[in-house]
């Protein structure tokens, strides 16, 4: 019944109370007093309506402010609700998630601007219309989420597969809830998706990183600014020995000890503030105790800012690279030892060849001349006699050279530079020679040109007077009669200097190269006789004394040849 | 009388055994040189000739490689003097194409020896 009925019905009773009772009501008050009563009838009809009209008055002005104060609070209701929705509609235009609404035939209701981004659809084509973007196979597990989520349930945020408009998949994360209308009647469901391809790609690049960094041969440690250990990778284990647990976040120095090769902290410090990097050696020692070798690059890292909140350092153990080089030094020593043993044998067959050749061929003619004396001496004039055993006898001398030479040459190859050399006047050793080669040629000339004040020299005063007395009596022996043979001694600071110069035969050009070579001969050499060994004797005995020789010779000019001994330090080469 | 030359740059050697190959009825003729001894063959061409190996500039090889190349001096028998006894050496000779070699020092009953094996 409305308060309208309520109030007329109230009214119409009042009122037929009032007429029906009113004179009783008075007559019950006042008593027997007719003219209280003649007074009161008369005024009891404004009475009545003073009375209800104020009560009318009262009633009404409290209903119109009731109705003035519901209008006012509805208005209110309604101005929030709208900004709640706007607010609402603003949140799902902005926000990055795709945000989507699909009614309980798995129409679409709502659509964002981020859902048209991920899935292609365009708000005013899908609103309304099925969504179909459960791809075939997942349409099983779609029907139970969407069985589940009717049921009241809630389900984890998914990352499954989804289709776009085109049909191609896009791997998503996808959070989801029930609607319901103000009875509680299920409505739809609300969905928000986001785009994970990328960060699912970013994720696996990530671990794959770490993994890589985890498992590179390289020992990888980054640290703090305080050098306390932020990494350490497995490499970094098994170089040093320690695990990543032991060291995590403590000093790297309390568990290895560094040496800087070639360099310091402090230069380090230095080239990593300057340039962000450094590159070195350094001798690092493990938790047993051995000290690695390791090749070292460290960088600084920084942050977005590009302030320095730390360092990585990759490490390489180069002891074992170092060892193998070591090996292969030592390998390539031994191989050139034994090519030197090889090259040597090489040579001293040859020598050996040449010198039994040598001996060989007066051996022969001593053997034919004895021959011819023995099976033919009936034959043989006395002259012809007489000349075999001459040559016998020239052969035998020459063999006796040659024997000499050789024994010569041999013990030149066993000189010991540190034992055998001794402190020699040079000027006297060159005039002993010159004496002891005038004896063997008594006719002929040696003129003698010593400069004052040699520096004395520590050599093997038996060997030097031989290659002395070796280059005169060449000098000599390839000249004729009546020609000078010039020696001459020049002394320069520490330089010593010896030239013998004949004015004979020459050299060729062509043989100056090996005239030192033994038994090697010049080819205008003739009758000369000679063992080709007197100036392999002279050029070992130079080298031997760490000297130098040198020739110039021009046919049918003459030779000069020069020794030269330096003395570094004015003492003994 | 068969014709012998004798090609050795050892003068003693080369006039010892020309005088023993006279001594015993030979007909001799002698080069000082490889070139000479080359020479000589050609133009008169020996029954046999006796080359020392180690001579300057052409050395007995290279005698026997001449003589083996003209086709008058081709078949004339070779014997190879030398003072080397290294293997390889005598391989070497017996791979020339030599008939014969001695070494140095020889005695002249094995010179004779060989020269009649030889012819």
């Amino acid at each position: 019944m409305s308060s309208q009925l309520r109030l007329t019905l109230l009214y119409a009773v009042v009122c037929t109370a009032w007429i029906l009772f009113s004179d009783s009501v008075v007559f019950l008050l006042l008593g027997n007093s007719p003219n209280l009563l003649q007074l009161v009838s008369s005024i009891k009809g404004v009475l009545f309506v003073i009375v209800t009209g104020a009560a009318l008055f009262a009633l009404l002005d409290r209903e119109f402010r009731l109705r003035e104060a519901r209008e006012q609070r509805l208005t209110a209701s309604e101005q929030q609700l709208e900004a709640i929705n706007r607010t609402l509609k603003a949140i799902i235009n902005a926000s990055p998630i795709a945000i989507y609404l699909v009614d309980d035939k798995f129409r679409a209701q709502v659509w964002s601007p981020a859902a048209e981004l991920l899935f292609g659809w365009k708000a005013e084509e899908i609103i309304g219309k099925t969504l179909d973007y459960v791809p075939t196979e997942q349409q099983e597990e779609s029907s139970a989420f969407w069985k589940q989520l009717r049921a009241g349930e809630r389900l984890p945020v998914l990352e499954i597969t989804r289709l776009r408009k085109e049909g191609t998949p896009i791997l998503i994360r996808l959070a989801t809830a029930a609607t319901y209308d103000h009875m509680g009647n299920f409505t739809g469901i609300v969905g928000l998706a986001q785009d994970i391809t990328a960060e699912r790609e970013a994720h696996t690049q990530l671990e794959y990183q770490a993994n890589l960094l985890q498992n590179v041969s390289d020992a990888i440690v980054s640290v703090d600014l305080k050098a306390r250990v932020t990494s350490w990778n497995h490499a970094a284990e098994r170089l040093y020995g320690w695990t990543a647990d032991e060291v995590m976040g403590k000093p790297m120095r309390d568990f290895v000890n560094t040496q800087y090769i070639n360099s310091s902290v402090e230069a380090l410090t230095e080239t990593l503030y300057d340039t962000g990097e450094w590159h070195g050696e350094i001798a690092q020692t493990c938790k047993d105790g051995r000290v690695l070798s390791v090749q070292s690059s460290i960088v600084t890292l920084k942050d977005a800012n590009g302030q320095a909140y730390g360092a990585v350092a990759i490490n390489r153990d180069m002891t074992w690279q170092q060892e193998l080089y070591a090996e292969m030094v030592e390998r390539q020593r031994l191989q050139q030892d034994l090519d030197r043993e090889q090259e040597m044998r090489t040579v001293r067959n040859r020598f050996v060849s040449m010198v039994s050749h040598e001996f060989r061929t007066p051996l022969a003619a001593i053997q034919s001349s004895a021959d011819i004396l023995s099976h033919y001496n009936h034959k043989l004039s006395e002259e012809k006699r007489q000349q075999f055993i001459a040559q016998i006898q020239d052969q035998v001398r020459q063999v006796t050279e040659l024997l000499n030479d050789f024994l010569m040459l041999s013990r030149m190859e066993a000189v010991n530079v540190k034992t055998d050399l001794k402190i020699v006047d040079v000027a006297a050793c060159l005039r002993e020679a010159v004496e002891s080669v005038q004896l063997s040629y008594p006719a002929r000339k040696i003129d003698v040109d010593m400069s004052e004040g040699c520096p004395e020299l520590a050599l093997d005063r038996k060997l030097i007077r031989q290659a002395f007395m070796n280059l005169m009596s060449n000098a000599l022996k390839y000249s004729t009669q009546g020609t000078t043979v010039n020696v001459t001694l020049t002394c320069s600071g520490e330089d010593v200097r010896i030239e013998v110069r004949d004015q004979g035969i020459g050299v060729p050009k062509a043989d100056q190269e090996r005239l030192f070579e033994p038994f090697f001969r010049a080819s205008n050499v003739g009758e000369i006789e000679g063992t080709g060994l007197g100036l392999a004797i002279v050029r070992r005995a130079v080298e031997v004394h760490g000297g130098t020789i040198a020739i110039d010779s021009t046919v049918g000019v003459g030779t000069a040849i020069t020794l030269m001994f330096s003395t570094p330090n004015g003492k003994a080469p | 009388m068969k014709k012998v030359l004798i090609i050795d740059d050892e003068t003693a050697v080369l006039q010892n055994v020309g005088e023993i190959l006279e001594l015993e009825g030979y007909d001799v003729s002698i080069a000082g040189d490889g070139s000479e001894g080359i020479q000589l063959a050609r133009t008169e061409p020996p029954d046999l000739v006796i080359c020392d190996i180690a001579m300057p500039n052409v050395d007995g090889f290279g005698v026997l490689q001449a003589l083996r190349s003209n086709p008058e001096t081709k078949k004339i028998p070779v014997i190879m003097i030398t003072g080397m006894r290294d293997r390889q050496i005598i391989e070497r000779i017996m791979a020339s194409g030599a008939s014969a070699f001695l070494n140095k020092p020889f005695t002249r009953d094995a010179l004779l020896e060989t020269i009649q094996a030889t012819l």
